[in-house]
């Protein structure tokens, strides 16, 4: 299994995750990947959330230790070495369209670079296209895999899995 | 008496300095805040002394209501709701602002007959940002909570009559300073301050709140450190001034991390940029259940 | 207000925005939405002119103005601290 036998996971939230209200399921996984001594982290874009910061007060509040929280120049070099980016809800801050197409309304933003960690898991609700109106390329990307449905059933659902092992 | 509480304030204002500092680390935040709150309590006594406070009864009411009101929301909100809650408490910080202008118009006309040219000065953008920041913040709390559409509202000359309104403001505020007996006119700019303050935060998208918090936050500090130039305390202006720093530098972050101007944000720009790619053709590995997770 | 006093107030507003940004830009993101709550409790020091008008002698629409200012700031102050504190106790280091 994919994450089993990662090292290296690194967790995207977006504001989908805050909206499913999914931030306790994602701290569960949190911690049993952790007992299987797989090493996880948090990539927070800076306008993930509704407000500066919000993403890191909301996974606090799932009782997240802020040490696992990195913000996005502090993390991103790093990406090569990780071998699971597992995104929950988040959508337009990991496209890498925003690094070469430059005509797309969101070229030039920074984004996290995801697209370069081994496998990449992504879960959404459906293919719709974020706030900046744009399908995302890195769906589409041969190390990517989909998982669609609501945030918090889809990680309870790994975590169950992960437990049934 | 006097100068014990220059000193007060001037404890208070390095207090408020430290406070700041400490919320730099996540191991000395919740100490810094405190500081911060200690500054406000002894700012609040050694006023509770001033020669000007003579009835108490007001401010028993005032300070009992705007407690539990403060108090309750500050326990039931959900962190999910915190930036709908800042930019409410955004909104009472400017709006006080505003009033104390008003408040200090009125009195000043009361007692002297006249206003100089500086006082009057500061009075009108005290009132004029603390009146924008209120009903601006409290459409953003609308657009957050969901009261007030999130789309991107566009109407034709946005931009011409929001300038044109600002001018208008900045006329009637001359007005003033120069005919300081005109109290309707000061009440004409608090009107239209309020619509621009609508006018400014409609057309920004949902999404794009955080911009929106963050300078209204910024416009709060300002309101704030305005109110100090009408009362000559200097407490009041610097504390402001950090507030209206922290806005600034907030705002600036949110931006860089769409890479896009203010400007863009204010106005409204984005969310109509097309559609892009649709990714027709290409193939999706979509997981059905997660056990095909296994390899 | 002569226009030398007006300024050394601008002075002191020059001053203190220059130490808000030094003091600002170290604060990581980590920490944004405590010190945009707690900054924003800060901005309720306008409830030092409330106060001064709330308790004028005399009962005038000052009186009335000033009371809506106090109970607008005391909400911006008490609620600001409070959720802030909030916030601050969820950050731990495990």
């Amino acid at each position: 299994m994919i994450l089993d036998s990662a090292q290296s996971v690194v967790i995207v939230p977006g504001y989908g995750m805050a909206v499913a209200q999914a931030q306790h399921a994602v701290r569960d996984l949190t911690n049993i990947l952790e007992k299987k001594n797989i090493s996880v982290r948090f990539a927070i874009h800076p306008v993930a959330g509704r407000m500066p910061g919000h993403m890191n007060v909301l996974l606090a509040e799932a009782q997240v230790s802020y040490d696992k929280l990195f913000a996005l120049e502090d993390i991103n070099d790093d990406f090569p070495n990780v071998d699971v980016a597992l995104i929950i809800g988040a959508n337009d801050v990991v496209n890498p369209a925003a690094r070469h197409d430059k005509n797309s309304p969101i070229y030039g933003m920074p984004i996290l670079n995801v697209d370069y960690a081994k496998t990449v898991v992504v879960n959404k609700r459906s293919l719709n296209v974020g706030y900046a109106g744009i399908q995302n390329e890195l769906f589409f990307y041969p190390n990517t895999l989909m998982f669609f449905g609501s945030a918090k059933e889809a990680v309870n659902k790994l975590v169950n899995e992960i437990k049934e092992l | 008496m006097e100068v014990v509480s220059y000193l007060v304030y001037l404890i208070a204002s390095i207090l408020f300095i430290f406070g700041i500092k400490k919320l730099g680390s996540p191991k000395t935040a919740r100490q810094g805040n405190f500081l911060s709150a200690l500054a406000m309590f002894l700012a609040v006594v050694i006023t509770l002394f001033d020669q000007r406070v003579l009835t108490f009864e007001y401010i028993i009411i005032g300070i009992v209501v705007g407690s539990a009101i403060g108090a309750f929301m500050a326990i039931k909100v959900p962190m999910t709701g915190m930036p709908q809650m800042v930019g409410l408490l955004n909104g009472f910080g400017g709006g006080a602002s505003a009033l104390v202008a008003f408040a200090e118009y009125y009195h000043i006309l009361n007692k002297t007959n006249t206003l100089d040219i500086s006082t009057g000065v500061t009075i009108v953008l005290s009132v004029l940002i603390g009146a924008v920041t209120f009903t601006g913040s409290f459409i953003a709390f609308g657009k957050l909570q969901g009261f007030v559409t999130g789309k991107v509202v566009k109407y034709p000359l946005q931009n011409p009559i929001n300038i044109l309104l600002l001018l208008i403001v900045l006329g009637l505020g001359y007005y003033v300073v120069a005919n300081p007996t005109s109290d309707l006119i000061l009440l004409a700019v608090v009107g239209i301050s309020l619509l621009l303050g609508v006018l400014l935060v409609l057309p920004i998208g949902g999404a794009d709140m955080p911009v929106a918090v963050s300078l209204l936050n910024s416009y709060s500090g300002l309101a704030a450190s305005m109110t100090g130039f009408v009362l000559q305390n200097n407490m009041l202006i610097i504390a402001g001034a950090l507030v209206g720093a922290s806005g600034i530098i907030l705002t600036l972050i949110m931006c860089r991390g769409m890479n896009r101007s203010l400007m863009n944000v204010v106005l409204g720009g984005w969310a109509d940029a097309g559609s892009g790619g649709t990714g027709e053709g290409l193939v999706l590995k979509v997981m059905p259940n997660l056990l095909t997770l296994k390899n | 207000m002569e226009i030398h006093e007006l300024i050394m107030l601008i002075y002191v507003f020059a001053l203190a925005v220059f130490v808000g940004f030094e003091l600002i830009t170290k604060v990581p993101p980590t920490l944004h939405t405590p010190l945009m709550s707690g900054s924003n409790a800060i901005s309720g020091i306008t409830i030092v002119g409330a106060l001064l008008s709330a308790g004028l002698e005399e009962f005038t629409i000052s009186t009335i103005l000033g009371l809506v200012a106090l109970i607008f700031a005391t909400i911006n102050v008490v609620g600001g601290y409070l959720v802030t504190d909030r916030m601050l106790k969820m950050f731990k280091k495990k």
